[in-house]
């Protein structure tokens, strides 16, 4: 029993070891690539940048510094560290990176936060990476054949409406299984958007996690809900 | 000359190569994570039937969200030109912000916005620089900090008491954070009733899988109760409209 465990564990190490290595040299990388575009830019055809413009557009937008930040915080835990690392670069973690691994997870049986489940989720947010990558590049490429189909009135509907579609697949049977630790973020959420209070997003994720955890220490404190446990170690 | 000059740099091979080259090694990174991930699953006694699965499911998953993506690409090619969108769009940005940062680039520069005809080269290169450093935070992040974060997750879980189930906790403020804006988004009843019906649709096909023993419905209830709650809201649109 404590073989399988230290065995466990000292997989679960070398594992980890190895996506922070890979996640921090490729995240190096594509950083710097990044940084690279504006940079080749600006210096093969010598343009001068407006600085007055560009920092009061840096001080416009930075909001998204703050959102990046908490998104990591709140998305890193359930992804896992390899998802965590491949999601924040290859973008769209809210609409489909977590979906794809919280989908991929219950597929495998496995639990968020858990060893299997680390794996699961990153091998469900690469697959996603390459698909989107890929879907992209076709599109820039034909186009003109797809524009019928995504201007074509009939479909419109549907694609604006397409992330109510996957928030109700995604979040209904999280829902289902954890009805009383969501209840009470659920009605702060509804006297929010009922008194239309306006939160930008960086304000609204860690004021709903905030609550979560609060509500869910005092389910668990009263023996009203049993939450699931995060097992690191745990196989499956 | 100045709107030539933009529409050059915009559009030029040298824009074409360097954009690629990003998307290449971004690609290479998520096929590394893929094989790593795989090569992980089996070490730890996970199937090649449930590896390839959960593949499967990712990639039907991701092509519907895809498809959205593309608009906001033609949304921004005619001002962004073709390269410089295809980028972002393929690495790390989102459509929203995109656009945001866009066009309070061009209006702080004194153009009426990203559709401004007279936008310059000046202008094109600055949005440029803005766009891809306002959205460095989280790549930066999750690059020199998540190694500590996730020692500090994997602590919490091997604690007794509420510390290992923060984590769960966590996860549900985040669902409502996500989905509560949309769920009860009353000026879009329309989108809420898509919502509902997706979201009745999934729990119908887990448990139509349960009732027949038909795994296959169970692993792709997701993609398929989300084009099924498209398809409805596509035959509802004309009493909302």
């Amino acid at each position: 029993m404590n073989h399988n465990k230290t065995t466990t564990r000292t997989l679960s190490e070398k594992q980890t070891s190895s996506i922070h290595r890979l996640g921090r040299i490729s995240g190096f990388l594509c950083v710097i690539s990044m940084l690279s575009v504006p940079l080749i830019v600006t210096l093969y055809y010598r343009i001068s940048i407006d600085l007055s413009g560009f920092a009061t557009t840096i001080v416009a937008l930075s909001a998204f510094f703050v959102v990046g930040f908490v998104e990591v915080i709140s998305y890193g835990p359930v992804l896992g560290p390899g998802a965590t690392y491949l999601a924040f670069i290859t973008g769209n973690v809210s609409n489909m990176k977590l979906p794809a691994a919280v989908s991929g997870m219950s597929i495998a049986g496995a639990e968020p936060g858990s060893l299997t489940g680390r794996t699961i989720s990153t091998l469900a947010v690469g697959i996603s990476s390459l698909v989107t990558t890929g879907v992209i590049f076709l599109g820039m490429l034909f186009l003109r054949h797809l524009l019928p189909l995504l201007q074509s009135p009939v479909l419109m509907p549907a694609f604006q409406n397409m992330i109510y579609a996957l928030m109700g697949a995604f979040v209904t049977p999280i829902v289902a299984k954890n009805l009383k630790g969501a209840s009470v973020p659920f009605a702060i959420m509804a006297l929010i958007i009922l008194f239309k209070i306006h939160l930008n997003h960086a304000l609204l994720m860690p004021l709903m996690v905030i609550t979560a955890i609060i509500w869910c220490y005092y389910l668990h404190r009263t023996g009203l809900r049993k939450i699931p446990k995060q097992t690191f170690d745990k196989g499956a | 000359m100045a709107a030539e000059l933009y529409d050059y740099i915009a559009n030029g091979m040298l824009l074409a190569v360097v954009c690629g080259g990003v998307i290449l090694i971004v690609f290479v990174q998520a096929l590394l994570f893929v094989r790593q991930a795989y090569s992980h699953g089996q070490e730890l006694g996970v199937s090649d039937k449930a590896l390839k699965k959960v593949m499967a499911n990712s990639a039907l998953f991701s092509l519907v969200p895809s498809i959205p993506i593309l608009m906001t690409y033609i949304m921004l090619m005619p001002t962004m030109g073709k390269y410089f969108p295809w980028l972002r769009l393929s690495v790390v940005g989102s459509g929203t912000y995109e656009y945001l940062a866009a066009d309070t680039g061009a209006a702080a520069l004194g153009f009426q916005g990203m559709t401004d005809p007279a936008l310059s080269a000046e202008a094109f290169v600055t949005i440029m620089w803005v766009a891809t450093i306002c959205i460095l935070a989280a790549p930066v992040t999750v690059t020199f900090f998540l190694k500590r974060i996730d020692k500090t997750i994997v602590g919490m879980s091997q604690k007794n008491g509420f510390a290992p189930k923060v984590a769960g906790a966590m996860f549900i403020g985040m669902v409502v954070a996500l989905a509560g804006p949309k769920v009860l988004d009353y000026e879009n009843p329309l989108g809420v009733l898509t919502c509902v019906i997706s979201g009745a649709a999934v729990l119908a096909i887990q448990r139509l899988s349960k009732i027949t023993k038909i795994a296959i419905l169970s692993d792709f209830s997701f993609p398929a109760a989300m084009i099924f709650g498209m398809i409805v809201c596509v035959l509802l649109n004309p009493l909302f409209t």
